[in-house]
């Protein structure tokens, strides 16, 4: 315990501020931020730690009806701390996997049946590999591509979401680059 | 994991995502729609009556209500059934956009994949 | 007191607030009544406009009002506290782009500062109030009365004049202040609590423009340091800095939970009680009160299916604030509890709260009542440790949620109407359908 609670106070030296539980979930090397989440309520439980009226976490200063209110009244995270906690951020929930994600603007109309338009911005998650049926950035003998990753009798191949592009096969080589997570598109 | 933000683009038209460059900022697409500003929502797509304009159900849609009203734009108009996606009409000759009954401008559509 | 600088306040009031968030997401809602039920579904905590106009009073118990409201067609919702946080956050995040001083003074209501040194005409005032309600209505789909004065507890008139209409209220000339104040009841200007009106009626003092005739040293003596504020305030003299007032005494303390389960009549029942006594004894300390009754109070249902609202008011000894002299009260009053009821739902109440004495209380023959000095050291360390280590942490065994420390209690809230959590949750966003 005393190791978390070190690492805590030594974040608030620096940043002057309190981490968020995303970031004491980095500081910790936990996986995901509700084991945080578990941490702060056992660290505000045992008066270490506090939260104010906003639930925020503060390091040593609080009222007891924050800590009534989140921890004894019904043994589960008030909707107000849940709330705090879960503000929606879209890097967070579209960033997922623990490689390199690049955006790309689209070009072309190729894959308008798959709702990617010309503009579009794509986030694209570095790979080497990709299942069969993912959207993927390719490189096939040599150029680069967006397309549908397919498989037929001959191997791999690549296929547009439009009718006038014809499917790609690979003469020489297909390279996956990356597969797909998101679209954006901004109006 | 930041996003790498990409520029360059190879001649057949594609970005080729092996030409990182290092140092450019990473890209936040929270900042890019603004989800910390007062006025942006997100909301889902839910049925097919999008398709027309590439949006699909279970879309999110960012709404910004600041964003003005401009015609031909996708906006969120407050009907009976509830809030509805549709496209902003040209006015009636003479006449502004009503911002009335105008929920909000979409802004974004992002598609997770 | 500090007499602060020339200042302007506005005061930015969201009309209705929670019942607003629910429109905002809820269009069909904005063309019937809306009452937004306590976290429990107990009582009413909002009213939309037609639902006051019923008569319906805030804090009213649902079950009294709900054959009401059916009747006229108004849409009952839970509290959807999630919702009404966020949509909070946004309303102040656009009021602090009009000031850089803003206190948030409630989760609906802010105050905005601005230094008076421009000596704008109150025109200009009044076209910034036109501002910031557009805006907040624009981002956030929020209604807003804004009131404009040269203190908070003007501003706070100001603001509710603005309420009966027009959205916008300024009371920065003097002439329009008198008149203002003129027709405005002393009781409902801010810091001025149901007893010093009562003070105040006692001596003919009906309106805001009397209270402010009066002298001050009449005030000092009658009122005390809160009235001398208020009075203070309303000639036009800020006292303080946003920060420095602390909300009004409540002058009873109320808490009550519904339970997940039934309970019956039991020592988990009795627990739950103290547990809510506890709470509020110390909500009272902390307002510098004592008590002088206690009522328990519950939904049962009545072997037969009858179900009825049990409440036993138990007085206390002396007026007291110490926790184990009101959590003996309630057990004496959970006696009369009927042993064959099961309760639904279980509150208490301090009644005929007052400000705690100064010196040791006497009864009219002179002998010492109330806490001793021990009994209120005491209490004070027990405060001081639930500050810093949380209720629970230093707490009278009988008040404990639970017997075993760590098992959640039985009572979990109840929501049975409760809207989504549209701008907090990914999974609850608003969902939205296509029309050409």
């Amino acid at each position: 315990m005393q190791r978390e609670v070190a690492a805590i106070y030594k974040f608030y030296r620096r940043h002057k501020r309190m981490p968020t539980y995303r970031e004491i979930a980095a500081l910790m090397g936990f996986a995901s931020k509700n084991a945080a989440y578990k941490l702060v309520q056992k660290l505000v439980r045992e008066g270490v730690l506090q939260k104010d009226k906003e639930g925020r976490l503060v390091p040593n200063r609080l009222r007891a009806e924050v800590i009534l209110a989140g921890v004894v009244e019904a043994g589960i995270p008030s909707e107000a701390e849940v709330a705090a906690l879960e503000r929606l951020s879209l890097d967070e929930t579209l960033i997922e996997g623990n490689n390199v994600t690049y955006a790309l603007r689209v070009k072309g109309d190729s894959m308008e049946g798959a709702g990617i338009l010309e503009g579009d911005l794509v986030l694209v998650e570095c790979a080497e590999d990709a299942p069969v049926g993912a959207i993927v950035v390719a490189c096939i003998d040599g150029e680069w591509t967006l397309k549908y990753l397919r498989e037929g009798r001959g191997g791999r191949y690549l296929a547009a979401a439009n009718p006038r592009y014809p499917d790609l096969y690979p003469s020489e080589s297909l390279r996956i680059g990356g597969i797909v997570r998101a679209v954006v598109r901004t109006y | 994991m930041p996003i790498q933000k990409m520029t360059t683009l190879i001649p057949c038209g594609f970005p080729a995502p092996a030409a990182d460059e290092e140092g450019s900022a990473p890209l936040s697409l929270d900042a890019l729609v603004g989800s910390a500003r007062p006025s942006v929502f997100f909301m889902r797509m839910e049925g097919n009556g999008g398709e027309a304009w590439g949006i699909y159900s279970g879309d999110l849609l960012v709404v910004d209500r600041a964003a003005p009203l401009r015609r031909g734009a996708l906006g969120i108009r407050e009907e009976a059934e509830g809030l509805v996606l549709c496209r902003v009409a040209p006015p009636a000759r003479g006449t502004a956009i009503s911002p009335a009954r105008w929920w909000g401008r979409v802004t974004h559509v992002v598609r997770a994949l | 007191m500090k007499e602060g600088a020339a200042a302007v306040y506005l005061l930015a009031d969201c009309n209705n607030f929670f019942v607003s968030c629910e429109r905002v997401f809820c269009p069909a809602l904005k063309r019937c009544g809306v009452a937004v039920l306590s976290s429990n579904d107990g009582c009413i905590v909002a009213r939309s406009d037609e639902v006051k106009r019923l008569g319906v009073s805030m804090g009213a118990p649902y079950h009294t009002v709900r054959a009401l409201l059916a009747a006229h067609g108004v849409a009952v919702r839970s509290s959807n506290v999630a919702l009404y946080r966020d949509m909070s956050r946004r309303v102040m995040q656009v009021l602090r782009e009009h000031a850089d001083a803003v206190e948030v003074y409630s989760i609906d209501e802010a105050f905005l500062r601005f230094p008076a040194t421009c000596a704008a005409a109150p025109r200009t005032w009044r076209t910034l109030a036109h501002t910031v309600r557009r805006q907040v209505r624009r981002a956030t789909g929020i209604p807003l009365s804004v009131g404009v004065g040269p203190t908070k507890t003007i501003a706070k008139v100001a603001a509710s004049l603005a309420k009966r209409g027009g959205g916008v209220c300024a009371l920065l000339r003097e002439e329009a202040r008198a008149r203002a104040l003129a027709r405005f009841p002393v009781q409902d200007v801010w810091q001025v609590g149901p007893r010093a009106a009562a003070a105040l009626a006692a001596s003919g003092v009906r309106t805001a423009a009397e209270f402010l005739a009066l002298p001050e040293a009449w005030v000092r003596m009658r009122l005390g340091i809160a009235g001398v504020r208020a009075h203070r305030e309303l000639a036009g003299l800020s006292c303080g800095a946003p920060g420095a007032y602390t909300p009004a005494p409540r002058k009873s303390i109320t808490r009550s939970r519904a339970f997940a389960r039934p309970q019956g009549c039991g020592a988990a029942l009795l627990r739950a009680f103290s547990y809510h006594a506890e709470w509020a004894v110390r909500r009272a300390r902390a307002q510098g009160s004592v008590a002088g009754a206690v009522a328990l109070f519950a939904r049962v249902a009545l072997p037969g299916g009858v179900r009825e609202q049990w409440e036993q008011v138990q007085k206390l000894p002396a007026p007291t604030c110490d926790t184990r002299r009101v959590l003996a009260a309630v057990t004496r009053a959970f006696a009369y509890f009927p042993p064959e009821a099961r309760a639904y739902s279980a509150g208490v109440r301090l009644l005929a709260l007052a400000p705690r004495p100064q010196g040791p209380l006497r009864t009219l023959w002179g002998e010492e009542v109330g806490e001793g000095e021990r009994r209120r050291r005491l209490m004070e360390a027990m405060d001081a440790v639930g500050e810093k280590y949380g209720f629970t942490a230093l707490c009278f065994a009988a008040a404990l949620p639970s017997a075993a420390p760590s098992a959640p209690p039985a009572w979990l809230p109840r929501a049975a109407w409760r809207s989504h959590a549209y701008t907090t949750q990914w999974a609850a966003l608003p969902r939205v359908h296509a029309k050409d």
